[in-house]
């Protein structure tokens, strides 16, 4: 293999053209470039020079600098007992939580992600340098190739509505990644379920927002046994998933809707 | 390509491949403390501090690692001039065949420096990162708070 050149920009003005090189690409200390391989890549981008650790209220909007490890996000957000803050205290171990980047994590959108279930669900933004400077919905981001092509994400934001949600991850073991991931985000008015945002990350096609659910639950007021409830909610649940880790299709699906209970009794306890 | 990389207080010009990772490059400088395990992030043998934080160094590539604090355990404490985490340790027997401690040493140093008085929770949660194939993790957690409570203690 030739020899990997590094770049170490100090200013976010550099980035473009070092990013124009053939085979460059952004590293912010994660693990993803080691687990991706490194067969193709001719160039590794430092962004640890460049300002991307920050944490901002701006103009009603939580925004993230991309260069923001797991750790660093999750003790950023703790006080406001944010559903990221769950998530991504749930994700890997310390020492790799510590390493992780927020924008190499996205960029790279893994099927364990603890990530992007709750950004997709607050329908975070992203602010892109290279040739796609700008911004653009993640939703956006995740299903057009071209946008995570030579550009590093900046910065992430979402509005700063307050939310209540639960996050569950279906693993076998604590540190394990999980086979898939479900964040449900909840807005109430005393009983009645103003708004609700419900994602799985880790079915076929990576991700889903469940509509078919959450317009069971939008407008209902939530019961004070809410058990049928629930159960008549996830019975609406129509999600396929690939088998993997040792788990067939099947097994996941029917393990999709136990999780999916716990995660709404969850969301709907810590909001009522 | 070359670069100094500071070790326990110590700089140290040093060159090596774009995509070699950190613990090779340890390695090859003489910190055999850094142990190698399993090269995947899971087991925590190779933890070092980077600028104050725990990181795995074989996840870790050596470029992004030049010119900044690199501390191992010998950093900490020696044999003659033990650091309160490694005598405590010692003296709750949670060491067995040692190839794991530097790493669990590391990890306690690290906690202990965000919350001196972690709950066990806590405890178990800072050393998610690290395996031990001889103990059961009892006396590694019985060792965290003893050294937890001396080092408040002593300051």
């Amino acid at each position: 293999m030739d020899e990997i050149q590094w770049y170490f920009p100090q200013e976010l003005d550099q980035v473009p053209e070092i990013l124009s090189r053939e085979g460059v690409v952004p590293h912010s200390g994660g693990t993803g470039i080691l687990w991706g391989g490194m067969t193709r890549v001719q160039g590794l981008m430092d962004t640890s020079r460049l300002d991307l650790k920050f944490v901002r209220d701006q103009d009603g909007s939580i925004v993230l600098g991309a260069a923001l490890s797991y750790t660093e996000a999750a003790e950023a957000l703790a006080k406001a007992d944010h559903v990221l803050t769950r998530s991504l205290s749930s994700a890997a171990t310390e020492p790799l939580r510590n390493r992780i980047s927020l924008g190499g994590s996205i960029s790279m959108f893994p099927y364990w992600s603890d990530l992007m279930g709750p950004l997709l669900a607050l329908d975070a933004e992203l602010s892109l340098v290279g040739i796609n400077s700008g911004t653009c919905p993640l939703s956006e981001y995740v299903q057009k190739r071209k946008l995570r092509q030579k550009s590093l994400i900046t910065s992430i934001r979402w509005p700063d509505t307050p939310w209540q949600g639960a996050y569950y991850r279906h693993t076998r073991t604590p540190t394990d990644r999980p086979a898939f991931s479900i964040t449900v985000l909840v807005l109430r008015k005393s009983k009645r379920i103003e708004e609700i945002r419900i994602v799985l990350v880790g079915c076929s096609g990576r991700y889903r927002r469940l509509i078919e659910v959450e317009q069971t639950l939008k407008g209902a007021e939530v019961p004070a046994e809410p058990v049928n409830f629930i159960d008549a909610a996830a019975a609406q649940l129509r999600i396929d998933f690939p088998a993997r880790m040792g788990f067939s299709a099947e097994y996941l699906e029917a393990c999709a809707s136990v999780e999916l209970k716990r995660a709404l009794a969850a969301a709907l306890r810590s909001s009522s | 390509m070359t670069g100094s990389l500071h070790i326990n207080g110590t700089e140290l010009q040093t060159s090596f491949r774009g995509n070699e990772l950190l613990l090779d490059v340890l390695r090859n400088l003489g910190c055999t403390e850094v142990k190698e395990g399993c090269r995947e992030g899971a087991c925590g043998s190779c933890l070092v501090l980077l600028d104050g934080v725990l990181v795995n160094s074989c996840q870790v590539l050596a470029a992004s690692a030049l010119g900044r604090e690199i501390t191992t355990v010998k950093g900490l404490g020696s044999f003659h001039e033990p650091h309160p985490i490694q005598e405590a340790f010692v003296e709750t027997g949670a060491v067995q065949c040692g190839f794991c401690t530097p790493g669990m040493v590391l990890a306690t140093f690290a906690l202990l420096k965000k919350n001196p008085k972690p709950e066990e929770a806590e405890i178990r949660h800072a050393l998610d990162g690290n395996l031990c194939r001889c103990t059961g993790y009892v006396k590694i957690i019985e060792a965290v708070k003893m050294a937890a409570e001396r080092m408040a203690r002593h300051g």
